[in-house]
C-alpha cells in the first residue's frame, strides 16, 4: 500500500464501523434441513489487527473481512476486489500473539499509536522496510523468548479491547440461516521452526477474556490445558492445526515437544481438543507429496514444494496428513488410543482480510500484503523466509455438512468431523459406510436418507463385522467442470507397517475398469484463453465401493477424494491477464479435487 | 505468520533515524492544544479541560476510571513530553525533519478529508443527486423467481418432450419429480447470483421463456432443466426512496476516496511546481508545465 492510501484505509475502517447491525433473523427462525446442506466458508483469515499483517500493509478491520465474505467489494491490498460467491460462513482467525499491539496501531489517539515503532510499522512503504520490522519485532522477540512485546504495548488492557472489537464485529454480521460468524483466533507457536500453529474456533459466545498466546504457551499441551480449564467453566471450544507440511514431522510424531513419548493421556487430550486438521492452505497441500507416495498419480498438487529451501523445512513424510492418519491408526494398536483422528477442512491463511478468496480467476490482489500484491511481484517474489510466490495458491475451501446455517449448527457438524476440504471450487462430496446400500436411488433424497439409516456419515466410526459397504456421491462446482472421479484412499497398520491404497470407486463415462483401474481422460484447458473442457466427464457422481480387502481385526481409515477436470492454475491467468512470464517449470494447469473427511473402522 | 527465520538485518535507514528523531516525533500528539504552545512559553498550565481530555483518552483506552495514581501517571507522562516537545521547537528539530513533515502532511490530509466529509454531509438532497449521478451502479439487474427440475446431461430429447408435456398437464406432481440435491424453488434473485448456482450459460437462456408454465429444456452446468418461470424482472432503476439506505452507504464509502483527490487536486493547484532537477520524467513534467 502507497502511503497515500493510508488515510483512505483509515477513513474506510471510520467509515465501516458506523454502518449499522444488520440481524436479520434469530436462529431459532433459520431454516432447518435435517438431510443436512453443505456449507462453505472460510476457517483461517488475517486481518490487519493481526501485526504481521499489519506491518504487511492491511488495514483491513474484522468487520470488512466479514462484509468481504458476504460479497462485499472491498479495497484490498491497493485495489478494489470482491468474490464472485458470498460465503455461508466464515471465522476470522487473527494472531493473539501482539493482539495489544493491534490495538495502539489500529486505533488513533490511544496510548502507544504515535510511538515512534508504532509510527515505523503503519508508514512502512515497502516490501523491504516492512520485513525489516516484521523480523525485528515479530520474528526476532518470539524466537527469542523473555517479553517480546515492542515497548508500545499498553498492556493486557490493551489485549482486551482488541479481543473486544474482533467479538463485537464478529456478533454485528452474524445473520442466522444467511452467514454464519464464528468467534476464534490463532495461536501461533513455532518452536525451532516446527509449524505447530493452531485456529481455535468457539461455538458461541462464551469466550475467555483474552485468547491464549504462544507468549503464554508454545507447547501445544499448554494450549490445551488452558482449553481444558475454559471447557470446564462450560465454553465450547476446539483447535485445528495446519501447515503439518512445515512442522519439521513434528505435528505427528512419536512424542511430544517436551520429548516424552506419547501415551493415552496425551493421545485422548489431543484427540478430544483437536477434531479437525487443515487440509490445505495458501502455503501447500499436506495431503501428500509425489516422493513419498509414488504411487499415487495424483499426488502431485499445490505440494509448494520451495518450503524445503527455507527454514531448514525439508520434507519428511512425517508432515503430511496421509501419514498422520495412519500414525494414528497406529497408535491406536500401540496405546489403545488414536490421538490424530483428525476430520478436514481447507482455509486460505490469507493475510489481506480476505476470507476465502480463493478463485484461481481472480486471484488479483494475492493473498500477503505487499508480497505478493500484483503479477509483477508474483512471478518473481518470494514469501520471505517461506516459499516461492510461483508455488503457493490462493487457498483452501471448507465444506460442513449442517442441518442450519448457524453457529451451533455448523460447529457441531465441524465437532462431528461431518465436513470436506476443497482445494476451492464448491464442489460437494458425501459419504457413507454401513451395509445394504443400493446401487442407484430415485433421488437425491432418498440416497441420504438412506446413507443414514443403513450407515455412518464422514467423521464417523463404523465398526460391522462386515467389509464396509461405502456409498458416496459427489456434485461439480456448478461454474467449474466437470467431475473426473471419485477416489477412497485406505490406511491401515499390518505387521508393523503403515499402509495405505487408492483405491478408484467411482468414474465417469464407462472409464472404470474391472482391474480397478480407469482409462485417463483427455480434457486439456486451452492454454490461450483458460478454458476448460465442457464436454468430458460428469456434473454428478454417485456410486457404491465395497472394501475388497478388509480385515475385520484391522483398525483402518477411509477417506474420500474427489477429481475434477483440469483447470487453468492462477499462474496462467497472470499470464494471460498481466502479460507476466513464470519460469518453465511452474504449472498453469491443476486438477482441483475436494477431501471428505474419513470414516474410521473400529474394531470393537 | 509469515516466515519464520529471516536472516536479513534491518538496514532501511528510516529506521536508524526514527531512532535519533524519535523523540521529535513522540512530542507531537493528535491531542497538544495550539494555544498552550503559543503563550507563556515558561509556564506549562494544565487546566481543567485538558485534564478532563487526558482523562477521557485514558478512559477510552482502558475502559475505566483512572484513580489517583493512574492520573498522576498521566500527568507525569504528559509533563515530560511537553517538556522535550518544547524544547525541541525551540531548538527547530521539527524542521525538515523527514517523519515531522510525513506526519503532518498526514494530519492535514486527514483534517481536509474531515472538513470535505462535513462540507458535504449525506442529506437527502446529497444522496438524491449521488443516486442519479450514479444511475447505473444502482440499477438493480435483470432477475427471475422459478422452479426447476433437474435432468442428466445424456437424458434423450424425447424424454424431456414427455416430461414437459406430463407436467404442463399436471403441475402438482412437479415438486415429486425432484429427484436431485438442487432445490425445488428458487426466489427472485439476480441473473448473476443464478449464473454462479447453475453454471452452462442457465441464467441468460431463462429470458426467452415464458412466465406462468413450463417451459425447457434449458442447458446449465449441471444437466437439463425444466423450468417453471414465475418471475421475470428486467433490469431497473429503484426508486431513490427504497434504497436511500444503500445508497447513503455506497456515499459513504466510496464518496470519501472521491474526496480526498479532489483536496488534493484543489491544494495543488494553489502551487507552482518548479523542477530544477534533471532527471524528471516526462509523465511528471507534462502534469506540471514549466513555465
Amino acid at each position: 500500500m502507497r502511503l497515500s492510501n493510508i488515510a483512505r484505509y483509515s477513513a474506510f475502517v471510520a467509515l465501516a464501523s458506523v454502518i449499522t447491525p444488520v440481524w436479520s433473523a434469530s436462529e431459532a427462525d433459520a431454516p432447518q434441513n435435517p438431510l443436512k446442506e453443505a456449507y462453505f466458508g472460510e476457517t483461517h483469515v488475517h486481518t490487519g489487527v493481526s501485526m504481521d499483517a499489519f506491518i504487511a500493509g492491511n488495514r483491513l478491520t474484522p468487520d470488512d473481512a466479514y462484509r468481504f465474505a458476504k460479497g462485499e467489494e472491498i479495497m484490498v491490498n491497493g485495489s478494489l476486489h470482491r468474490i464472485k460467491r458470498p460465503l455461508d460462513f466464515a471465522a476470522v482467525t487473527d494472531h493473539s500473539e501482539f493482539l495489544g499491539e493491534s490495538y495502539s496501531l489500529m486505533n488513533e489517539g490511544v496510548a502507544g499509536y504515535d510511538d515512534d515503532v508504532a509510527v515505523a510499522f503503519r508508514e512502512a512503504p515497502d516490501l523491504e522496510t516492512a520485513l525489516g520490522l516484521y523480523n525485528k519485532y515479530v520474528l526476532a522477540p518470539l524466537a527469542g523468548g523473555g517479553d517480546p512485546h515492542p515497548e508500545f504495548f499498553q498492556g493486557i488492557e490493551a489485549i482486551k479491547s482488541t479481543w473486544k472489537q474482533n467479538y463485537e464485529a464478529t456478533q454485528k454480521h452474524y445473520e442466522p440461516g444467511k452467514f454464519t460468524t464464528i468467534h476464534a483466533y490463532e495461536w501461533t507457536s513455532a518452536p525451532g521452526g516446527s509449524n505447530q500453529h493452531r485456529n481455535i474456533l468457539f461455538r458461541d459466545t462464551n469466550l475467555p477474556d483474552i485468547p491464549f498466546s504462544s507468549s503464554d504457551g508454545s507447547d501445544p499441551e499448554q494450549l490445551w490445558a488452558w482449553m481444558q480449564t475454559h471447557r470446564d467453566d462450560g465454553k465450547k471450544v476446539f483447535a485445528i492445526p495446519h501447515n503439518s507440511n512445515e512442522s519439521k514431522g513434528l505435528l505427528f510424531a512419536e512424542a511430544s515437544l517436551t520429548g516424552v513419548p506419547i501415551g493415552k493421556e496425551y493421545a485422548e487430550t489431543r484427540a478430544s481438543m483437536e477434531p479437525l486438521i487443515e487440509m490445505m492452505q495458501v502455503k501447500g497441500n499436506s495431503e501428500v507429496v509425489p516422493n513419498f507416495w509414488p504411487n499415487d498419480e495424483f499426488a502431485d498438487f499445490e505440494n509448494a514444494v520451495s518450503i524445503q529451501r527455507f527454514s531448514g523445512r525439508g520434507y519428511v513424510k512425517e508432515n503430511f496428513v496421509r501419514y498422520g492418519l495412519g500414525r494414528g491408526i497406529k497408535y491406536n494398536a500401540e496405546i489403545g488410543v488414536n490421538p490424530f483422528k483428525y476430520g478436514f477442512v481447507g482455509g486460505t491463511d490469507n493475510h489481506n482480510g480476505t476470507p476465502s478468496n480463493v478463485e484461481e480467476d481472480n486471484y488479483k490482489v494475492g493473498s500477503h500484503g505487499y508480497a505478493d500484491q500484483t503479477a509483477a511481484v508474483r512471478a518473481t517474489s518470494m514469501l520471505e523466509g517461506e516459499m516461492l510466490i510461483a508455488d503457493a495458491n490462493p487457498g483452501a475451501l471448507t465444506g460442513v455438512w449442517a442441518t442450519s446455517n448457524t453457529r451451533g449448527a455448523i460447529w457441531d457438524a465441524m465437532l462431528a468431523k461431518e465436513t470436506f476440504a476443497t482445494s476451492g471450487p464448491r464442489m460437494k462430496v458425501r459419504a457413507f459406510a454401513g451395509q445394504g446400500f443400493a446401487g442407484s436411488y430415485d433421488s437425491y433424497e432418498t440416497l441420504v436418507i438412506d446413507g443414514y439409516a443403513n450407515g455412518v456419515p464422514m467423521g464417523s466410526d463404523y465398526t460391522g463385522e462386515e467389509a464396509p459397504q461405502i456409498l458416496v456421491w459427489a456434485l461439480k462446482d456448478p461454474i467449474g467442470p466437470n467431475l473426473d472421479r471419485i477416489q477412497i484412499i485406505k490406511g491401515w497398520y499390518e505387521n508393523g507397517e503403515m499402509k495405505d491404497k487408492v483405491y478408484n470407486a467411482v468414474a465417469s463415462g464407462d472409464r472404470l475398469k474391472a482391474d480397478g483401474s480407469v482409462e485417463p481422460i483427455d480434457a486439456p484447458i486451452n492454454l490461450s484463453t483458460g478454458e476448460f473442457n465442457t464436454e468430458k466427464g460428469d456434473p454428478e457422481l454417485m456410486g457404491v465401493w465395497t472394501d475388497p480387502d478388509f480385515d475385520p481385526a484391522q483398525q483402518a481409515y477411509y477417506y474420500v477424494r474427489v477429481l475434477q477436470l483440469p483447470t487453468a492454475r492462477w499462474t496462467l491467468y497472470d499470464e494471460l491477464r498481466e502479460g507476466v512470464k513464470y519460469p518453465d517449470e511452474v504449472k498453469r494447469e491443476i486438477v482441483e479435487r475436494a477431501w471428505g473427511s474419513p470414516i474410521w473402522h473400529e474394531v470393537n | 505468520m509469515t516466515g519464520n527465520a529471516w536472516k536479513a538485518i534491518v538496514r532501511e535507514p528510516l529506521l536508524h533515524f526514527l531512532l535519533v528523531g524519535g523523540l521529535v516525533f513522540g512530542a507531537y500528539s493528535w491531542v497538544t492544544p495550539e494555544a498552550q504552545v503559543e503563550t507563556d512559553s515558561e509556564v506549562i498550565l494544565i487546566d481543567q479541560a485538558e485534564l478532563d481530555h487526558l482523562k477521557t483518552l485514558w478512559k477510552a483506552q482502558w475502559r475505566r476510571d483512572p484513580n489517583t495514581e493512574d492520573v498522576a501517571a498521566i500527568i507525569d507522562r504528559y509533563l515530560r513530553q511537553e517538556v522535550f516537545y518544547r524544547e525541541a521547537l525551540r531548538m527547530n528539530l521539527d524542521h525538515n525533519d523527514q517523519i515531522v513533515k510525513k506526519r503532518l502532511a498526514q494530519k492535514m490530509e486527514a483534517v481536509a478529508n474531515d472538513l470535505s466529509t462535513l462540507m458535504q454531509p449525506p442529506t437527502d438532497e446529497r444522496l438524491r443527486a449521488y443516486f442519479h449521478e450514479r444511475e447505473a451502479f444502482f440499477t438493480l439487474p435483470q432477475a427471475y423467481a422459478f422452479k426447476q427440475l433437474l435432468f442428466a446431461p445424456d437424458t434423450s430429447e424425447e424424454q424431456l418432450k414427455q416430461t414437459l408435456a406430463s407436467l404442463r398437464a399436471n403441475a402438482e406432481v412437479a415438486a415429486s419429480l425432484n429427484s436431485s440435491s438442487l432445490p425445488f424453488e428458487w426466489e427472485l434473485d439476480s441473473e448473476t447470483a443464478i449464473e454462479n448456482a447453475f453454471g452452462g450459460g442457465f441464467s441468460k437462456a431463462l429470458a426467452s421463456l415464458p412466465v406462468g408454465e413450463w417451459a425447457g429444456p434449458v442447458r446449465s452446468g449441471l444437466g437439463w432443466h425444466l423450468v417453471y418461470l414465475e418471475q421475470n424482472q428486467p433490469e431497473h432503476l429503484p426508486s431513490f426512496e427504497s434504497v436511500r439506505d444503500f445508497v447513503a452507504r455506497q456515499y459513504e464509502y466510496y464518496a470519501v476516496l472521491e474526496a480526498q483527490e479532489q483536496v488534493f487536486d484543489e491544494l495543488i493547484g494553489k502551487y507552482e511546481v518548479r523542477f530544477s532537477a534533471e532527471d524528471v520524467p516526462d509523465a511528471i513534467l507534462n502534469e506540471f508545465p514549466q513555465s
